[in-house]
């Protein structure tokens, strides 16, 4: 139950899911936030450095991906705006992808 | 430094329990990575994605690295604290929780204690609804087997207390449980694979 929970944080990030919020309980959520704020204190001594990314070690600085969802426009961070709809491809740099292909927005077209 | 960082991390990611905590290493390849970005204005396009991917690489075993350690805390917090307060004012303390690494084993401890106190322990009558500490110490599996390299000839190794000891050659890999080896690891004498 209570690793359930701080998986969670791990999957999806600080701010969960309305499909996951509206199945915890109070005490959970409560849970769930304290855990939140502890690993957030921790980070801050890691110099920007999130523990939560760079689950994945990198092969190359781009991978191709391919948009399982019309997910909408992306902003990267050279600037550059991606349209990201259903079944569109793309050439992108894996440290905007990973997020994304973690919580099933894209996916990446192997090598 | 990249390569020390890499055994690090293997050892970390191997061993059942956390080993001496090698922040200064991890702080100081973050530090050198961050350098290197600062001249990226000044480098060709192609050294700059070479660059990059080397970056990115520490990153991930920084980040790999400090993860395993945190996950191994969340299991094991209040051995860790334990340990950690029994060791504090000896010369020879080998700590192994960093400084932000002890705030948060501290906190998570904290929490999950407030946690199933207001939950379920303050709904049982006394005598139950204490958590005493015997019973609430989840305390990690030492005897769980690794396998580990030889780094330099040893002598006279009790790798199993039912045999004799044996002796350990340079270049040989074997599989022992991980606690009658884990003074040779603190020493360096062995590194885990």
């Amino acid at each position: 139950g209570l690793v359930r929970i701080m998986r969670f944080r791990w999957d999806h990030g600080a701010v969960l899911p309305e499909e996951i919020q509206v199945n915890l309980q109070e005490h959970e959520k409560h849970w769930f936030s304290k855990y939140n704020k502890n690993l957030a204190n921790y980070m801050t001594s890691l110099h920007g450095l999130d523990l939560t990314q760079n689950t994945v070690p990198p092969k190359s600085l781009k991978i191709q991906v391919r948009c399982l969802q019309e997910y909408g426009e992306l902003e990267t961070e050279s600037g550059e705006i991606v349209m990201l709809t259903m079944n569109s491809e793309h050439y992108l740099p894996l440290s905007e992808c990973e997020p994304l292909i973690r919580q099933g927005v894209l996916q990446h077209m192997g090598s | 430094k990249q390569w020390y960082q890499r055994r690090v991390r293997v050892n970390e990611r191997v061993s059942p329990y956390l080993q001496e905590s090698q922040q200064e290493v991890v702080d100081c390849l973050l530090e050198q990575c961050q350098s290197v970005e600062e001249n990226f204005s000044r480098a060709s396009p192609f050294a700059v994605g070479v660059h990059q991917l080397e970056i990115q690489r520490i990153r991930y075993m920084a980040t790999d690295y400090l993860r395993t350690r945190l996950h191994k805390i969340e299991k094991h917090a209040e051995y860790a604290l334990e340990e950690q307060k029994d060791q504090d004012g000896g010369e020879d303390a080998v700590l192994k929780l960093s400084p932000a690494e002890f705030i948060y084993a501290r906190e998570f401890h904290r929490n999950f204690q407030n946690h199933l106190k207001d939950t379920a322990l303050k709904h049982m009558p006394n005598p139950f609804n204490e958590l005493k500490k015997s019973e609430s110490v989840t305390a990690p599996n030492l005897n769980s087997f690794v396998f580990f390299k030889v780094k330099e000839d040893i002598n006279d190794v009790l790798v199993d207390p039912r045999e004799i000891p044996k002796d350990l050659t340079q270049g040989e890999i074997h599989i022992s449980k991980f606690l009658p080896i884990a003074t040779l690891l603190d020493q360096g004498k062995i590194h885990l694979v």
